[in-house]
């Protein structure tokens, strides 16, 4: 028998937390429900100046940053100030990390190999772009909400995340597309993204990723990327599709763009990203056991044509080869084996 | 428990739940009627790998698998007088209800504990156990009990998990008598980033065989491991699954030497039963090609291909004979269809000289000539035979099986009982030697594989 892959399943009654600071303000009561629209917290926070990648910007190791550093977290720091600084060349040479305004320093990310500069204090109300429950609230587990939601099973997450996900380690945030999620970007200008869940879609860049999360994106989705980029970074980035250059379905891709702007959870554990929403846009009919495999929707697995999304349209031979009509238009025969057949 | 009647009708049905799939195998017995069978399926649980532990793998999952199996079996298993259809434990007759179902779960198996409650939640009347190296121990020494060998080799071959079992008689001087030794070595990688991660180690590259850059190997590999597909016939893949499977193998030999020694050089007879899901990618010829070089097999020995777990499913009952309370299931269903495989001692390093010259007579396909020939890995396919077929044959030029410097063999093979479908002789001159580089592999396989 054939189990279907259903890329957005629901999920009735999902529970989940949205941590908050000491300086933000829960605006929610025990048992209220929540609407789209309706005020969750206001944030206190300072927005993010300047972001550097000290592994790129002075060129030291993630794990030597912390004898390169200059400066404290939260330390006021003016323009020209020395923020960190390597001695190479056996000491005939020092590589200096300037800071190019005033502003506050911030370590938080700096485990990541970010240093950031924050602007002035500002106060952000954030609204829910979802239904549901509020079941408690506490200064430990954050906002505890119930609601509907869609998960998307992401195919790997970055290494250095998922030994802290020992812990159930989960990102919280707003979904982000780049563009229209099809198109491959290799950088992008004046993005807002911090503290975002962030979708780059079919393909992504070195740097691209770090552009991102020099904006301060928390999380980096995308449909592939080159396995040694993969392992090699230890940034949090998920990988939904597959290894290097790969093709990616268009109704797939166009699917999870359609998500942006709505509440995500990216749950290391379960290694899936929960979408909070309870529209029934993404809600398959298809069974979950494929009854007939003529019409049924397959990603290819085989590596000549690895990620094409098609249908079939008929079988062949003892129902071990199948043909299959792809999105690009043309056909060609398969072993069954070499699909994996999905529904959304 | 009251012992089965060999002359009732009788259908039980066995689940195994291992390495992210469920395979199925329905049994039906009328020894008067001479009728034996067992009806398989497999279902790739794959797709649900991440939510094995979540809410849809539940009470309706195991609904809708068991009213699917009900039309893939083409046999009655539900009983649907209700509105929740449930399952029904009545053999009526052929085609419709069984006698017991009893579902099996690897304890390597993620989500176990999920995996387990979910089957409780469904039915109290499907029998769960556990599938340990205690049961494949016992499997193993059943089988050895019931069959003419004296030394079994396990196989388990999954991309994850890679184990080797042995049971082998042995004359216990204490109690003048019979015993059998059990021994297992095992290798258990964490994750698929660390079956993935694996290939990067140097002595990965002294068995490939692929001239692609490592970055390709790595992205292939990757997809390949993730997604963990049913079939693949891409060159690329293949040579890096034989070298990942041959470096599993040669691991647990250099680390477990002395529970592997010997096979297939006893003066009994010897048989290999390879498992999982390596070999149903690799194939037949691949997947001994890393056994014998992984492992470094010698000798002479059966191989049985258990790519349907049927020899772990029901390797108990068989064993048990007619003191089965499930199902009596004869040899037929369960080791019927054999590789013969032949390691001889060899010195001959020469180009396309016979090594080995054979004969193949039947009666209605009447006799034919074979030869192998040296540093070959010469697999043999046998033709279609319902009737027996009678192998022959003689190691030249200073080829022989050790340890008794056999020169000569023979065996029969029969459909009915143990049918063999292959007779594999490698001829390549100890040790093996793989490398420096791939291109050198390249042409090394080239030679030993025509």
């Amino acid at each position: 028998m054939i189990v279907r892959h259903k890329i957005f399943e629901k999920y009735d009654n999902y529970k989940f937390n949205i941590p908050y600071k000491s300086g933000d303000m829960p605006l929610l009561d025990r048992g209220e429900r929540i609407k789209e629209g309706t005020e969750i917290m206001k944030k206190r926070g300072s927005s993010i100046k300047f972001s550097f990648y000290l592994p790129e910007q002075i060129g030291v190791s993630v794990a030597e940053i912390g004898k390169s550093l200059k400066c404290i977290d939260g330390e006021f720091v003016n323009e020209g100030d020395v923020l960190a600084e390597k001695v190479v060349m056996k000491g005939l040479n020092v590589r200096k990390l300037i800071s190019p305004a005033e502003g506050v320093v911030d370590l938080s990310r700096i485990e990541k190999g970010y240093l950031g500069l924050l602007g002035e204090e500002s106060e952000v109300i954030v609204k829910s772009t979802f239904q549901g429950l509020v079941e408690s609230i506490t200064p430990v587990d954050g906002i505890s909400i119930t609601s509907d939601a869609f998960a998307l099973d992401v195919l790997a997450i970055a290494d250095s995340f998922l030994e802290e996900s020992r812990g159930g380690k989960k990102i919280v945030g707003e979904f982000l597309v780049l563009g229209d999620g099809k198109d491959l970007l290799l950088d992008v200008q004046d993005l807002e993204c911090e503290d975002k869940i962030v979708f780059v879609g079919k393909y992504l860049h070195p740097e691209l990723m770090h552009n991102l999360f020099e904006r301060g994106a928390s999380f980096i989705l995308t449909y592939s990327m080159e396995y040694e980029d993969f392992r090699k970074q230890g940034l949090p980035v998920g990988v939904i599709g597959g290894f290097g250059e790969i093709y990616s379905g268009r109704s797939m891709l166009e699917l999870i763009a359609s998500m942006n702007g709505k509440f995500v959870v990216v749950d290391y554990l379960e290694s899936q990203i929960f979408f909070v929403t309870s529209s029934t846009t993404y809600q398959s009919k298809e069974d979950l056991f494929v009854k007939s495999a003529v019409g049924s929707r397959v990603i290819s697995r085989s590596l000549s044509n690895y990620g094409m999304l098609g249908e079939i349209v008929s079988v062949e031979e003892y129902n071990l080869f199948v043909t299959v009509e792809w999105e690009t238009g043309h056909r060609s025969m398969l072993n069954i084996g070499s699909l994996e057949f999905v529904s959304f | 428990m009251k012992n089965l009647s060999l002359l009732e009708k009788n259908a039980y049905l066995s689940i195994i739940i291992k390495d992210n799939g469920i395979w199925a195998h329905l049994a039906y017995t009328d020894f008067n009627a001479g009728r034996e069978y067992i009806l398989s399926d497999f279902t790739d649980l794959t797709p649900l790998r991440y939510r094995l532990d979540d809410d849809v793998f539940n009470r309706k999952f195991w609904q809708e698998y068991f009213l699917n199996l009900e039309g893939v079996f083409d046999w009655r298993l539900l009983n649907k007088s209700k509105d929740s259809p449930f399952i029904s434990i009545d053999f009526k007759r052929e085609g419709e209800g069984v006698s017991g179902i009893r579902m099996q779960i690897d304890d390597n198996q993620r989500f176990f504990d999920k995996i387990f409650a979910s089957i409780r939640e469904f039915s109290k009347d499907i029998a769960l156990r556990v599938i340990d190296d205690l049961y494949v121990q016992k499997v193993l020494e059943g089988v050895l009990q019931r069959t003419e060998y004296d030394d079994l080799l396990y196989v388990d071959m999954d991309l994850l998990d890679f184990s080797v079992f042995r049971a082998r008689k042995v004359y216990d001087r204490k109690n003048n008598g019979e015993s059998v030794v059990f021994s297992k070595a095992k290798i258990n990688w964490k994750d698929e980033l660390s079956v993935i991660d694996s290939i990067m180690d140097s002595r990965f590259k002294a068995f490939l065989a692929t001239e692609l850059s490592t970055k390709e190997i790595l992205n292939y590999w990757s997809n390949f491991v993730s997604n963990r597909v049913l079939f693949s016939e891409d060159p690329n893949i293949i040579d890096i699954l034989r070298s990942y499977s041959t470096i599993q193998g040669h691991s647990i030999h250099r680390d477990n030497a002395e529970k592997i020694d010997n096979f297939g050089l006893s003066k009994g007879e010897s048989a290999l039963i390879v498992s999982g899901y390596i070999p149903r990618i690799l194939q037949e010829s691949k997947t001994l090609l890393c056994l014998i070089d992984g492992l470094e097999l010698n000798g002479n020995f059966d191989c049985y291909w258990d790519l349907d777990m049927k020899i772990l499913c029901y390797g108990r009952s068989f064993s048990e004979g007619t003191n089965a309370v499930d199902i009596i299931l004869t040899r037929k269903e369960l080791l019927s269809l054999a590789s013969k495989v032949l390691i001889p001692y060899t010195n001959v390093d020469k180009k396309n000289k016979v090594v080995f010259s054979g004969t193949l007579e039947s009666l209605s396909g009447g006799k034919s000539e074979f030869f192998a020939l040296s540093s070959e890995f010469a697999h043999l396919q046998f033709p279609q035979h319902t009737e027996k077929l009678v192998v022959e044959g003689e190691f030249k030029n200073g080829t022989y099986l050790q340890p008794s410097n056999q020169k000569s063999i023979g065996f029969v093979s029969k459909p009915e009982t143990k049918k063999y479908d292959s007779l594999l002789i490698d001829a390549r001159v100890r040790p093996i030697i793989y490398g420096p580089d791939s291109y050198a592999n390249k042409l090394k396989l080239q030679k030993w594989i025509k």
